[in-house]
């Protein structure tokens, strides 16, 4: 990796970094689901440093190429990212179902009350 | 016995006002579950007598199922009977389906179509699917003949169990069986007659999706099966 890689990839973790940030204190992005995002900015800002870690385990222990070694764990990672979203997803569901019967339920009550009221009158 | 007839319906105005008034007729109380039709369902269920419970948005068969559950228990109802909102089941066997619950011989009853009464008649590939279901069923000691059918009566204790987090999610047929009986309540079935829907509609119908519904029932089966039993309320 040059040094011209190497801060294109620290300018562009930065800018990750910034969007995430700004995101936050914007309100649009939950803390709660932003650390994984600001990790994700950190562990790109820290490639150059990661990739001459893993260029002396190649060497040393005969591990595989540093770029096969980044591609990989990136592809694990994603794999970990989507099955969070799609807990996270049920999750979701499960909370907009519960909010959506008890609405449909309360409306339900409310029209028979107001019904009852209308009968009295 | 104070008993709901509960009717989860999704885009029924065909059918619905016809299935509310002949089930009016046998003196219980009728609540359709409108889960989120776009049509005129909910103005015809109640023009027709009914009480309506309607989901802001479609939720699918299980919430509609255990909105309609969570009604009766907050109303204090004994017993909730469910039929399909597109007439395919006959509320005259509601007598039927209720008698094992009245005199207590059973908690959960279920309406089969295999039983000797009408001759309902079921394609090749929905066959090996009942069959399918049929032998997961047998793996726990559970003989039951229609492990689909929509027509179901329950006393409160097993509406207890349908409205907790553990019931199935997508498709509530022979895992939630596998689900009651685990719990401990008993379960018979009654002999019914069932019409073909009059819609025509066939909630297994395409390619992809009895594939879909295999798989998930597969899962959700093996899921109940892995969980640690629930003990039915004293």
């Amino acid at each position: 990796m040059t040094a011209l890689h190497a801060a294109i990839v620290i300018v562009l973790g930065s800018l990750l970094l910034a969007v995430v940030v700004h995101n936050i204190v914007r309100g649009h992005l939950r803390v709660g689901h932003a650390l994984l995002w600001v990790l994700i900015a950190m562990a790109f800002t820290a490639t150059p440093l990661l990739y001459e870690c893993f260029t002396y385990a190649h060497e040393r222990w005969n591990w595989p190429t540093p770029t096969s070694t980044i591609v990989l764990l990136g592809f694990a990672f994603l794999l970990i990212l989507l099955l969070n979203q799609t807990v996270a997803l049920s999750r979701g569901w499960r909370e907009r179902k519960r909010l959506a019967q008890r609405l449909a339920l309360l409306e339900a009550r409310i029209s028979a009350l107001s019904k009852s009221e209308q009968a009295k009158f | 016995m104070k008993l709901l007839i509960l009717i989860p319906s999704f885009n029924e105005a065909v059918t619905i006002e016809e299935v509310v008034t002949v089930s009016l007729k046998t003196g219980y109380d009728v609540l359709v579950v409108d889960d989120g039709s776009s049509d005129a369902t909910s103005r015809l269920a109640v023009a027709a007598g009914a009480k309506v419970v309607r989901h802001p948005v479609n939720l699918g068969v299980v919430a509609a199922l255990q909105t309609g559950y969570t009604y009766a228990l907050e109303h204090g109802y004994e017993a909730m009977i469910q039929l399909d909102g597109d007439g395919q089941h006959t509320p005259a066997d509601i007598g039927k389906m209720l008698a094992p619950i009245a005199d207590n011989s059973a908690d959960f009853v279920i309406g089969s179509r295999f039983l000797g009464v009408g001759a309902y008649k079921m394609p090749f590939a929905r066959r090996v699917g009942r069959a399918i279901l049929r032998g997961m069923l047998g793996v726990f000691g559970i003989c039951i003949t229609d492990p689909t059918s929509g027509l179901r009566a329950v006393r409160r204790e097993v509406a207890e169990l349908f409205v907790s987090p553990e019931f199935p999610e997508d498709y509530p047929d022979a895992d939630a069986i596998l689900l009651a009986s685990r719990a401990g309540f008993r379960i018979v079935e009654i002999g019914v007659t069932m019409r073909q829907s009059r819609t025509g509609k066939t909630f297994h119908s395409g390619v992809l999706h009895p594939f879909k519904y295999m798989l998930c029932m597969i899962l959700s089966f093996a899921a109940v099966a892995m969980r640690r039993k629930t003990r039915k309320s004293p």
